[in-house]
């Protein structure tokens, strides 16, 4: 089966060891990157399957990085946003912009990789 | 040389030794959060069945990152196989490490950091030992001895926040909320709306509001009708709203009159921010008050600009 | 010149010891603020509805407003107050940046605001918490005035041109509210003087005293103001602002030159302390570039001995 590529975006270092050593064993690789430009630089560069972004700041403090990531190129990556902030209008308003999937913490890593796979299937079809 | 020089030289010399002593407790906090992540990631290996090799803490220094990843990683997840974090926990004797620093530390800021940390790992310890912390002057403490105490024993729960002699504030809430999400409390919240104590009645209050349980209005509403505590009515009315109540009824308008003119202009700005329209605040909130809201609502909305607003 | 040296030696030692008084009070109220659940820090809905309206002055660059809008807090919005005719370039660029467009302004009773030409928020409802206000520009005080008419929320964080948002300074906005709640305290003003002076105002006590002003400050009850060690803000110099207060410390150096050696060491050494010791303030989310110009301004505000008392944002 093919695996998929990963970016994680987050500012916090831990939370991207953790999460990224946790998808480690069903994606062929994983990016981790801390700013806007380097996520961008990065999707540009290698084409990721999967961008999951920890915490909604990057994509609430300004459209670039949403508009680059579902701008003019023709590579869609899947965005998955996983934060703790539960209120409604910014779970509707970052669905608008364009992203796939909202989850908030605390998450189940098993079900988190369950998705992994389940797009890992979908590229292999 | 005479005394100024003295002075000065002493002067030179402490200054120099604090110098020294600030760096290298910044150098030791970069270490430790070095160790922090290098932590979190043998733990995620563990975690994934990818490495078997225990992970192995010292000193002090590199028990306290262990512990600050452990924490980390039960935060941020559920469903963590309880048995890899026993097993760490055992091998480090970090419950003994956790007891010891609890006990013999001066600084109230460990106290309460060792008590929240008991909160969250999987343990073996006495928690009839921490009941003098739970009257403590120190919030922190106090709060990560009740949090402590309800983890340990969950049936127990209901009954250990009643008999709490000071009030909850929303920070003490907010835990024991988490707690519940980590499914460590079962707590059913009507009986805890009925009930004359007032920390339950809040944690009531908060369990509705954070699982958004809409059956819970009717018990609310009788909340606004009984209770004369300022910070149960306000709780009550912001409940309501967060849960989409239609806010119709007469104990609430009673409520809301007789909060005065700042509650209600507080009130008009959350009602506008949390989505009700000018026509259900009008019929909350009565005369001018209601204008503020008006204001508002058209802004958020992006009511468009016309020519004919110029004036 | 014995007399001279003996001042000169009380001031250094008076200077280091509130130094490190007040970093060690703030590293220990940040210690204290990672006490805070995460969602707290997030949602306000766990803070009980505790909302904080940013209110800006001369705030003109796209990247200034993008670090405000950073924190994650759900009840928060930026106020940019900027005047289109005198900033034009800078007003055209934000608005297209942020997708703005034109809503109506019904005038405000509680504040009169009648010099707001126009009001902009996003078309984007991921970028609602941005508000542009376009006014003509007079003084600080009436852009922050502006600002407060339009705000939607209970609490104001005044920023000016040079200054950013903590990292932490909602979590210190969360802890000493939810305490006042508790002891059933008013609070009307927050404030902090740990690496630049910051202060949160309750809004309606700012409407009550008719505004902002340079002397607003004194015109709060005491009992209502709460003075936290944790800081809320920081303040990034330019360039030319470091340099000129660095010439003033070098002109200071030599004018105690002919004192003595020892002097002019312990007046290097004193700073040498205050810069090992605001390192103990670095945040891991202060971007790193940012905290070197920070420590340098809070060095500046130590060593201003005539700072005036007034409330200023610049």
């Amino acid at each position: 089966m093919k695996k998929c590529t990963i970016i994680i975006h987050s500012s916090c270092k831990l939370l991207l060891t953790y999460l990224g050593q946790s998808l480690l064993p069903c994606c062929s690789a994983i990016y981790h990157t801390q700013t806007t430009h380097e996520t961008l630089s990065l999707n540009e560069s290698i084409h990721p399957d999967l961008i999951i972004v920890i915490s909604t700041s990057p994509l609430l403090k300004s459209p670039q990085l949403i508009q680059g990531l579902r701008g003019k190129s023709t590579h869609r990556p899947l965005i998955f946003v996983i934060t703790w902030q539960l209120s409604e209008q910014v779970v509707i308003g970052l669905l608008e912009m364009g992203i796939d999937q909202y989850m908030t913490f605390p998450i189940s890593v098993e079900r988190l990789r369950s998705k992994v796979t389940a797009i890992n299937y979908m590229l292999s079809v | 040389m005479n005394g100024i020089e003295i002075a000065y030289t002493l002067y030179i010399i402490v200054v120099i030794l604090l110098s020294l002593i600030a760096i290298i407790y910044t150098r030791a906090e970069s270490h430790k959060e070095f160790l922090t992540k290098v932590y979190t990631l043998q733990i995620s290996e563990q975690l994934n069945l990818q490495n078997i090799q225990n992970i192995s803490a010292n000193n002090n220094h590199e028990r306290e990152a262990l512990l600050d990843a452990l924490r980390h990683i039960i935060i941020h997840s559920y469903g963590i196989d309880h048995s890899i974090l026993c097993k760490i926990i055992y091998i480090n004797s970090l419950d003994k490490y956790i007891m010891k620093v609890l006990f013999s530390t001066w600084s109230s800021y460990r106290k309460a950091r060792m008590l929240h940390l008991l909160s969250y790992l999987p343990h073996n310890y006495e928690v009839t030992k921490l009941k003098r912390f739970r009257h403590s002057n120190d919030a922190d403490i106090r709060r990560g001895a009740l949090l402590a105490t309800l983890a340990d024993n969950p049936s127990m729960a209901i009954a250990n926040i009643s008999k709490l002699k000071h009030e909850l504030s929303a920070i003490d809430i907010t835990h024991i909320i988490s707690l519940l999400r980590r499914n460590l409390l079962p707590i059913a919240c009507e009986p805890l709306l009925k009930s004359p104590n007032k920390n339950l009645c809040l944690l009531g209050m908060a369990i509705v509001s954070n699982f958004n349980i809409t059956m819970a209005e009717q018990e609310l509403h009788s909340i606004l009708s009984h209770s004369r505590d300022q910070r149960i009515i306000r709780e009550a009315i912001f409940t309501l709203c967060s849960i989409g109540s239609t806010l119709q009824s007469r104990p609430l308008r009673q409520q809301i009159i007789a909060g005065g003119a700042e509650f209600r202009k507080t009130l008009c700005r959350h009602l506008s921010v949390e989505g009700y329209s000018i026509d259900t605040i009008r019929q909350i909130i009565p005369g001018r008050d209601s204008l503020l809201a008006e204001k508002i609502i058209l802004s958020h909305k992006r009511q468009l600009y016309t020519s004919s607003e110029v004036s | 010149m014995e007399i001279i040296q003996t001042i000169i030696l009380i001031s250094l030692i008076l200077i280091s010891l509130s130094t490190i008084r007040e970093t060690i009070a703030s590293k220990k109220a940040l210690q204290r603020l990672s006490f805070i659940p995460q969602e707290m820090k997030s949602c306000s809905q766990a803070s009980r509805g505790i909302g904080c309206s940013i209110i800006c002055s001369s705030v003109r660059s796209v990247r200034h407003i993008e670090r405000l809008l950073s924190i994650e807090y759900d009840k928060y919005e930026v106020i940019v107050v900027i005047d289109s005719l005198r900033h034009k370039h800078s007003f055209e660029r934000i608005i297209n940046h942020f997708h703005l467009l034109r809503v109506s302004n019904p005038a405000c009773e509680e504040l009169p605001s009648s010099a707001i030409r126009q009001l902009y928020r996003s078309r984007l409802r991921a970028m609602r918490r941005i508000i542009l206000v376009d006014r003509r520009q007079v003084s600080e005080y009436d852009d922050l005035n502006a600002a407060t008419a339009v705000a939607s929320f209970e609490q104001l964080l005044p920023i000016g041109k040079n200054s950013y948002i903590h990292p932490q300074a909602i979590e210190v906005l969360i802890s000493t509210i939810s305490h006042a709640r508790v002891k059933r305290q008013q609070v009307d003003l927050i404030r902090s003087s740990a690496l630049a002076n910051g202060y949160i105002f309750s809004r309606e006590r700012v409407i009550q005293l008719g505004g902002f002003s340079s002397r607003i400050l004194r015109n709060i009850n005491k009992k209502s103001v709460a003075c936290v060690h944790a800081p809320i803000c920081y303040r990034e110099e330019s360039a030319r602002g470091i340099i000129i207060r660095g010439l003033i410390f070098f002109l200071l150096l030599v004018a105690i030159m002919p004192f003595g050696i020892l002097t002019s060491v312990a007046l290097l050494l004193t700073l040498t302390l205050q810069w090992s010791f605001i390192c103990l303030l670095d945040s891991p989310e202060l971007e790193k570039k940012c905290s070197t110009q920070a420590r340098l301004c809070y060095l500046c505000l130590k060593w201003d001995f005539f700072h005036r008392r007034i409330f200023t944002i610049s």
